[in-house]
C-alpha cells in the first residue's frame, strides 16, 4: 500500500509538472478544460484511483502554469490572463 | 536578472496577507457557485484587491499585491470548483465538468456517499 500510493503520488506529480510546463512554455489556448479532456482518453486504461489523481494535478497544474507565461514572458497563454500579462511583467522588471 | 527574482518574497507575503486571505475566500466561494470559473474568480478578487488596496492607483502599472490577488482567487477556484463535485455531483466549473465526465467514465459515483462507496479512491486523494 505505500509502494502504491508512492507510486501514483509521482505520476500524479509528473502529470501535473507536464501540464504546467506544456502551458507555461508551448501551448497557446490549451486550456484546463481541453487539457483534462485529453488526459481522460489517455486515463481509460489506469486504475481509477490514479486517474482520477492524474486528472485532478492536471487541473491544478494547468491552472497554475497558464499563468507562468503570462507573468514572466507576457505571453497570455489563455483567456483569462492579459490582465496579468501586463502587471506581471511590469512587477517583474521593476523588481530585478 | 537573478533567480531571485522569480521567487515571492517573504516579506511581499506577509504584508499582504489580508489581500491573500481575502482572495483565498473569494476563489473558494466563486469556484463552488456552478457556472463561473476561474477567470471571475481572479477578476472579482483582483477588484475587491483594488477597492480595499491603499495606493489603488499602483493596479495595472506593475503591482505585487493586485498579482497577489488575482493568482491566489485563481489557484483557490480549483479545490472550491472540486468540492461540489465529490460532495454534490454538480460542477463548479467547465474543468470540473470534464472531471466528472472522467469519474463517470472511470466507475466512481460521486455525492454525498462518495466516501461510503468508494473508499479507497477517496482516501488515495485525500493522502
Amino acid at each position: 500500500m505505500k509502494a502504491k500510493s508512492l507510486k501514483s503520488f509521482t505520476v500524479a506529480l509528473a502529470a501535473a509538472a507536464f501540464a504546467a510546463t506544456t502551458h507555461a512554455l508551448l501551448a497557446r489556448g490549451l486550456t484546463a478544460t481541453m487539457g483534462v479532456a485529453l488526459l481522460t482518453t489517455l486515463t481509460l486504461r489506469m486504475p481509477s484511483n490514479l486517474a482520477i489523481l492524474v486528472l485532478i494535478c492536471t487541473y491544478v497544474g494547468a491552472i497554475y502554469g497558464g499563468s507562468r507565461s503570462a507573468i514572466l514572458l507576457n505571453i497570455p497563454g489563455t483567456l483569462r490572463t492579459p490582465r496579468r500579462a501586463s502587471t506581471g511583467t511590469r512587477s517583474h522588471a521593476r523588481r530585478s | 536578472m537573478s533567480f531571485d527574482s522569480f521567487l515571492p518574497r517573504i516579506a511581499d507575503v506577509l504584508k499582504y496577507w489580508k489581500t491573500i486571505l481575502r482572495s483565498g475566500l473569494i476563489g473558494t466561494f466563486v469556484g463552488i457557485i456552478p457556472g463561473v470559473g476561474e477567470d471571475v474568480a481572479s477578476w472579482s478578487s483582483y477588484a475587491a484587491a483594488r477597492r480595499a488596496s491603499a495606493n489603488p492607483e499602483q493596479f495595472g502599472k506593475g503591482s505585487v499585491e493586485g498579482l497577489m490577488a488575482t493568482e491566489t482567487g485563481d489557484n483557490a477556484c480549483v479545490p472550491g470548483a472540486i468540492i461540489p463535485v465529490l460532495a454534490l455531483a454538480i460542477p463548479g466549473s467547465a474543468p470540473a465538468a470534464m472531471l466528472m465526465a472522467a469519474m463517470i467514465i472511470h466507475g466512481v459515483k460521486r455525492g454525498p456517499l462518495i466516501m461510503v462507496e468508494n473508499p479507497g479512491s477517496s482516501t488515495t486523494w485525500w493522502r
